[in-house]
């Protein structure tokens, strides 16, 4: 019997299952901690998921997770419009932290600290875009601060977790043929 | 095992995106003209503008976010009541979730904005040049 290579094993399937309800119940934390100040200001702890499995596994299985925890948190906590800004943040974050991660110049730290003044970055855009107003890029200085902090806060997390979890956690078991 | 948190390439990168967020407070923080005589207040839904009214006549106005804008306080749907008085907008009140447009200081010189993200409704002081004490209902 034959099957194709790139076959997803059944543990990989558990650990992505299992990496996204943990990205999910960060985003849920997040929910309910209440808004600071300015808009779009936020923790950004998902990303310590994200940035791991950019790391440990593959840009693929990040972007597959990060997509599912956005779905995920807009149908149960954030809302639609809520989703459209996590999704545009998302998807602006998760491209810059793969190509920094491609040059294998930067750390967890560094490819996580652009992440989040991306994210921040892509829902700034979509608000202007929302309203119809470039005013909204007043935010633009405290988001990117925001940004850098909780880039390095997720990121330093990230480093920590890396450290104390084992490389055999993250093998990867192909069945070439059974 | 120990390894670093940062490279040398993550500082550099932070310090560039400090430069980046530093500069653009500068631009941001750029002393604001004040708006003159005639200055009036523009409303604005989804990018439209609903609405222009002038900043030295007291008033309050509610603005529905489907387009509706009644004189005084309303309190249907989805809503902003803003206040213009003593030459300055606040908005006072919103059913929005996030409510950072109400907590937003009054407004009074050209250029500055409350947005409430929400109900797309933005309220802008434009200076007074041009015909800005009609009011243009849609």
């Amino acid at each position: 019997m034959t099957r194709s290579r790139n076959r997803i094993s059944t543990q990989e399937i558990a650990l992505l299952a299992l990496l996204t309800t943990l990205a999910l119940m960060f985003s849920y934390i997040e929910s309910l901690l209440p808004a600071p100040g300015p808009p779009g200001v936020k923790l950004g702890i998902a990303n310590i998921v994200i940035v791991l499995i950019l790391f440990r596994m593959s840009a693929t299985e990040a972007a597959a997770v990060n997509l599912l925890r956005v779905l995920l948190a807009g149908l149960l906590f954030t809302g639609l419009s809520g989703a459209l800004y996590s999704a545009a943040g998302a998807f602006l974050s998760l491209a810059g932290m793969i190509l920094l991660k491609k040059t294998r110049k930067f750390s967890m730290v560094g490819v996580s600290m652009a992440g989040g003044v991306l994210h921040n970055l892509g829902q700034l855009i979509v608000a202007a875009l929302l309203v119809g107003q470039r005013s909204v890029f007043a935010y633009f200085p405290i988001l990117i601060f925001s940004g850098i902090a909780s880039g390095i806060l997720a990121g330093i997390i990230a480093t920590l977790v890396d450290m104390k979890i084992p490389a055999r956690y993250f093998k990867r078991h192909r069945h070439q043929q059974i | 095992m120990r390894r670093a948190f940062f490279r040398k390439n993550d500082i550099i990168l932070l310090a560039a995106l400090l430069i980046v967020g530093i500069a653009a407070s500068f631009v941001i923080a750029r002393p604001k003209k004040s708006a003159g005589d005639n200055a009036s207040v523009l409303v604005m839904i989804a990018g439209r503008e609903k609405a222009r009214y002038p900043l030295n006549e007291d008033a309050d106005y509610t603005i529905h976010a489907d387009g509706r804008i009644e004189d005084g306080l309303g309190s249907e749907g989805d809503y902003n009541i803003i206040r213009i008085e003593n030459n300055k907008v606040d908005m006072i009140e919103s059913d929005c979730r996030s409510q950072i447009c109400v907590h937003h200081k009054p407004i009074s010189k050209q250029g500055e904005t409350i947005i409430c993200l929400p109900h797309r409704v933005v309220i802008s002081i434009e200076s007074g040049q041009g015909g800005g004490y009609d009011t243009i209902a849609q």
